[in-house]
């Protein structure tokens, strides 16, 4: 019996231990720490969400045209084949303040595209949008709004424009009033 | 009948045995309560308020624990939203363990170049107290107010020093 009492001592001894341990861990606090990150887009911005792309396509003995809508739709006339791959209308997102209404102007003349390894070259002409272009057609009802642009691209025969990528620069321009 | 006393007495003598050894396999059980280690926290995601427009009046942007913005003043959400995130622990410890959260009392600044801006408010879940679970550990989520300028200039903008939040057993 005085072995048993003794081994219960014992446990209890250590268990006491065993607690006091844990009070003394509990009393030290510990921190992490979190960035914060935003983005801000100015008051009226617009920037190319998607780029105009005529896709693939294989010129005949007279040319042709290649009509793409904004609604991203594509069409051909002449002696133009249409190959496989995909073809995009621009698209542009229009952010500033919620119900403003802006101008959109498109451009007025042909814009040149340029063979990426010799001077030939191809036109884009009869520039289209949704919403259409003019004064205040824009409408920023929810403080955006995204503008779909397409367009017309002449062909030449293959002599003209040889296989390749043929690439250009053009301007959209938005305008509060 | 004396054989019949001694009998019995070693049977006494032999069941006190038996308990001895069950009290000692059951103690060194709960000895092995260093289930209780420290308390733990590690940041798993930063906050991130996402893209926000700005106008020509102030405004701010409320981003709850959940990750839902709301906002007042010229503020508004554009329909391409970013990277919308609240802050988020991992806090870990003993199971089932109750633990104080203390969150920034002060704004921190964020800044994109020369510019700044605030962020305060700060909000968590769970908030005040959490509950480890029985595994221990448990997701802490914070959440923040971002206040915009009138016509804010446009950028990225990134706290420098960044908040932190502190955790401790209750």
């Amino acid at each position: 019996m005085k072995r048993l009492k003794i081994l219960i001592f014992s446990l209890i001894c250590f268990l006491h231990l065993a607690i006091i341990n844990v009070s003394a861990q509990s009393a030290t606090p510990v921190s992490a720490t979190g960035h914060v990150i935003a983005e801000i887009i100015p008051a009226f911005s617009a920037s190319e969400t998607s780029q105009l792309n005529f896709g693939k396509f294989s010129p005949g003995p007279q040319g042709g045209m290649i009509i793409l809508t904004p609604q991203n739709t594509i069409s051909v006339i002449g002696s133009v084949f249409k190959g496989i791959g995909s073809h995009n209308a621009a698209s542009f997102y229009v952010s500033g303040d919620a119900n403003a209404a802006y101008s959109i102007s498109l451009p007025t003349s042909p814009v040149i595209l340029t063979h990426t390894s010799n001077a030939k070259t191809m036109l884009i002409q009869d520039w289209v949008s949704v919403p259409e272009q003019g004064i205040g057609t824009g409408t920023l009802q929810e403080g955006f709004q995204v503008v779909y642009v397409g367009a017309t691209l002449k062909v030449g025969p293959l002599y003209d424009n040889p296989v390749g990528i043929y690439t250009g620069t053009y301007t959209v321009t938005f305008d509060f009033n | 009948m004396k054989n019949l006393k001694k009998l019995i007495s070693l049977a006494v003598i032999f069941v006190g045995l038996t308990t001895t050894a069950f009290a000692q396999v059951s103690a060194t059980a709960t000895s092995t309560a260093t289930i209780v280690g420290p308390i733990g926290i590690t940041n798993t995601a930063d906050m991130n308020f996402g893209n926000v427009a700005v106008s020509t009046v102030a405004g701010t942007v409320v981003l709850t624990p959940a990750a839902v913005r709301s906002t007042t003043g010229g503020c508004t959400l554009p329909v391409i939203t970013g990277t919308v995130a609240a802050a988020a622990f991992n806090v870990t410890g003993a199971a089932s363990y109750t633990y104080a959260i203390t969150l920034p009392a002060a704004a921190t600044t964020i800044t994109s170049g020369g510019n700044t801006m605030t962020v305060d408010t700060w909000t968590s879940t769970p908030s005040g107290t959490g509950t480890l679970s029985a595994g221990g550990s448990q997701t802490l989520t914070v959440g923040a107010t971002l206040n915009v300028g009138a016509s804010q200039a446009a950028g990225t903008y990134v706290s420098g020093t960044p908040f932190t939040v502190t955790v401790n057993y209750n």
